[in-house]
């Protein structure tokens, strides 16, 4: 059993996701917005952090900027889940220091196949 | 003001300057000694027709004509004989030629019957018709029923271009009065007894002030006064070549005799008067001066005004030019804010809807795996179409973001080396499926080894649409792709398939947006209609052509032509 963050401010998706998570068999972390997230980070260091990049208050950019600044938790996985399609964004999210990139929708295989490259 | 004081000035010093000219050349004249060389002796037939010629109180023979002639004379170092008589006896003599010369004689065709005569005119004359002063008589047609006063025998009365001929030619009618010479013609006009009078212009001049006559506008019969010679007489070719000369020189100029004698007895009333060119010089020049000034003045105020006019145009058309620049700096502000919220709004559509898709996806995906639990066929039936329409509006999402992106000139084009068989394989291997469900052969022929370099995503994009269109618009037989090289430089992929083909009239709208054509057939088919369109702006992007073969009923092949080398500016 791993320990994943998830950052999500839809709370369906946050759902689909700890459905997805629980069922894997792991325990999970759930902020609404990127400041609970990166202080949520800061507290559990989880193994995995599945990063929404359109959220409010600080983005998914930031929070990101903002956990790989810290000790503690600049070595955790980050995935960004966004709906973003727009040209640049992939390149924009990996500078940002997340680990990859998904792209909404999420089809459950896929993801887990994602998943289990890092837990 | 200063215009003023130039102008005062300028005229003093103007008549200064003439003033000087005129001593000079008075003095000239007045030392310009005079040799006399009796050689010849001309006879002159001299009577009484003043101020042409007359004899004077003193018994000298004098007027315009022999002074005329004395002039040429002393030059010529003639002496001059004059043989006094009346007109007419004047002619005889000339005839006979007991005389050498005879003066002031019209010129006219019919007495170069009788005599030689200069070819140059001494003085030109003709008839004018006066009128009591307040009369209303102006032209000839006033004449009509008016009773004209006239010499006898003279040549405006009766001659070929007379006053007789002319009336009669114009068909008006007028009584004439016939008299022995102008002087009655004048007396009996002032007198009341006629309501015109004619006479020649010369006697005209000279006596309009005696009475109480004025002269109308009416004028004919201009003719030359020349000098006449008794026919064939032995002097004449000498006299005529000398005359002739004589008078052209002092014709010409202005300052000569001729102008000097034509003032005092033709115009000058026999009175000291200050010569008429001098008159004339100052006049001018003062004219002249005033008319540079005026203009001078003139034209610099229009410049002025002219460059003012343009300085104002010149201000208001930059007072424009900024207005404009502003204006449009604004218009660009306002067009990028508004391309900013185009993209903002894509990206924020691109978000929002995928987030509730992103849910139904994922949980029909979910279900579908079974992992809440085992569903029947039924309900996997029905997720599954869940599932084909969530990913059809995906596709459709995606489209329309793609069509808005290219159009807003918003596609960074990834252009990256790739072999174009791996491509080939990769959109194979995800329409594999589809293609079986049909029962389809998918059949690709593509040589391996070509390196392409251009988009990738976008090559197999394009390819994928026409791929799943072939198997969408096919029962039965098989879907080819067929990759060639051509020339090394271009890449052909052909898509062929055996499906239901594409009417004529429907060609046209292949490559529009929202046209999915054989909406009236039994079948529909699954697209977004946007596929075609897409693919053809994708295309466009990357320098590349579409083209498509079809026969209804039997398939239809597309044609791609790419290059392989993308360039930037083609």
């Amino acid at each position: 059993m791993k320990r994943v963050l998830v950052i999500e401010d839809n709370e369906i998706n946050l759902y689909l996701m700890r459905t997805i998570l629980q069922k894997l068999g792991h325990h999970v972390i759930e902020a609404q917005d990127g400041y609970t997230g990166v202080e949520l980070a800061k507290m559990e260091r989880p193994d995995l952090i599945l990063m929404d990049i359109q959220l409010p208050g600080l983005d998914g950019y930031e929070a990101t900027k903002k956990i790989r600044a810290m000790e503690e938790t600049k070595d955790i996985p980050i995935i960004a889940i966004t709906s973003y399609a727009m040209v640049g964004d992939k390149e924009k999210i990996l500078a940002a220091g997340c680990t990859a990139y998904l792209e909404k929708p999420i089809k459950p295989k896929f993801f887990i196949e994602e998943l289990k490259k890092y837990i | 003001m200063k215009f003023t004081k130039k102008f005062k000035i300028f005229i003093i010093s103007a008549i200064s300057l003439i003033s000087l000219i005129v001593l000079i050349i008075s003095l000239f004249f007045l030392f310009n000694p005079n040799i006399i060389d009796s050689q010849l002796t001309l006879r002159v037939g001299a009577y009484e027709n003043e101020p042409k010629i007359y004899t004077n109180d003193d018994g000298n023979v004098v007027g315009f004509f022999p002074e005329l002639l004395e002039h040429i004379a002393l030059k010529e170092g003639w002496e001059i004989e004059y043989i006094h008589g009346t007109w007419v006896q004047c002619l005889e003599r000339l005839e006979n030629n007991t005389i050498d010369i005879m003066l002031d004689v019209a010129y006219t065709d019919a007495r170069t019957e009788k005599y030689d005569f200069t070819n140059v005119n001494a003085l030109s004359n003709w008839g004018i018709v006066f009128k009591k002063v307040g009369s209303r008589i102006e032209t000839l047609s006033d004449l009509d029923g008016k009773k004209v006063a006239v010499m006898a025998g003279s040549v405006h009365t009766d001659g070929a271009q007379g006053i007789k001929n002319i009336t009669k030619n114009l068909g008006i009618n007028c009584t004439f009065i016939e008299l022995d010479n102008y002087y009655q013609v004048f007396e009996m006009l002032s007198g009341g007894g006629a309501d015109v009078g004619i006479v020649n212009r010369l006697f005209g001049i000279f006596n309009i002030d005696k009475y109480n006559v004025e002269a109308t506008s009416i004028i004919f019969n201009p003719m030359g006064l020349r000098f006449a010679f008794p026919k064939n007489a032995s002097l004449n070719l000498y006299l005529i070549s000398s005359l002739d000369k004589h008078l052209l020189d002092l014709i010409e100029d202005s300052n000569s005799k001729y102008y000097e004698l034509l003032e005092t007895y033709i115009y000058g009333f026999n009175e000291f008067r200050i010569p008429e060119w001098v008159i004339i010089t100052i006049v001018s020049s003062i004219g002249l001066v005033a008319l540079f000034f005026t203009t001078s003045a003139i034209l610099k105020r229009k410049v002025k005004s002219r460059t003012a006019e343009l300085q104002k145009a010149h201000n208001e058309l930059e007072e424009r030019v900024a207005e404009r620049t502003i204006e449009l700096q604004q218009a660009n502000i306002r067009l990028k804010g508004l391309d900013q919220l185009k993209s903002m709004f894509l990206a924020s559509m691109s978000h929002e809807l995928r987030t509730p898709l992103n849910s139904i996806i994922g949980f029909t995906g979910w279900l579908l795996m079974e992992m809440e639990g085992d569903i029947n066929e039924e309900q996997r039936k029905q997720l599954t179409m869940v599932e084909f329409s969530a990913d059809h509006l995906l596709n459709l999402i995606n489209d329309i973001l793609d069509i808005s992106k290219i159009e807003a000139g918003k596609v960074d084009l990834a252009i990256t080396k790739f072999e174009i068989a791996e491509a080939v394989e990769d959109v194979v291997n995800s329409v594999l499926p589809l293609a079986k469900n049909k029962g389809l052969k998918l059949i690709y022929t593509v040589p391996k080894g070509i390196i392409v370099n251009s988009d990738k995503r976008r090559i197999k994009q394009v390819i994928m649409n026409l791929v799943s269109n072939a198997i969408k618009f096919s029962d039965q037989g098989n879907v080819k792709i067929e990759v060639k090289l051509l020339n090394n430089k271009d890449l052909e992929v052909i898509v062929k398939d055996n499906g239901i083909g594409i009417k004529k009239e429907d060609m046209e709208i292949l490559f529009q947006p929202f046209q999915q054509i054989d909406m009236s057939s039994t079948k529909s088919h699954e697209g977004t209609g946007l596929g075609l369109y897409l693919s053809k702006k994708i295309l466009e992007l990357l320098h590349s052509e579409i083209s498509v073969k079809s026969q209804f009923g039997k398939g239809s092949e597309f044609k791609l032509i790419i290059p392989i080398k993308f360039k930037e500016e083609v």
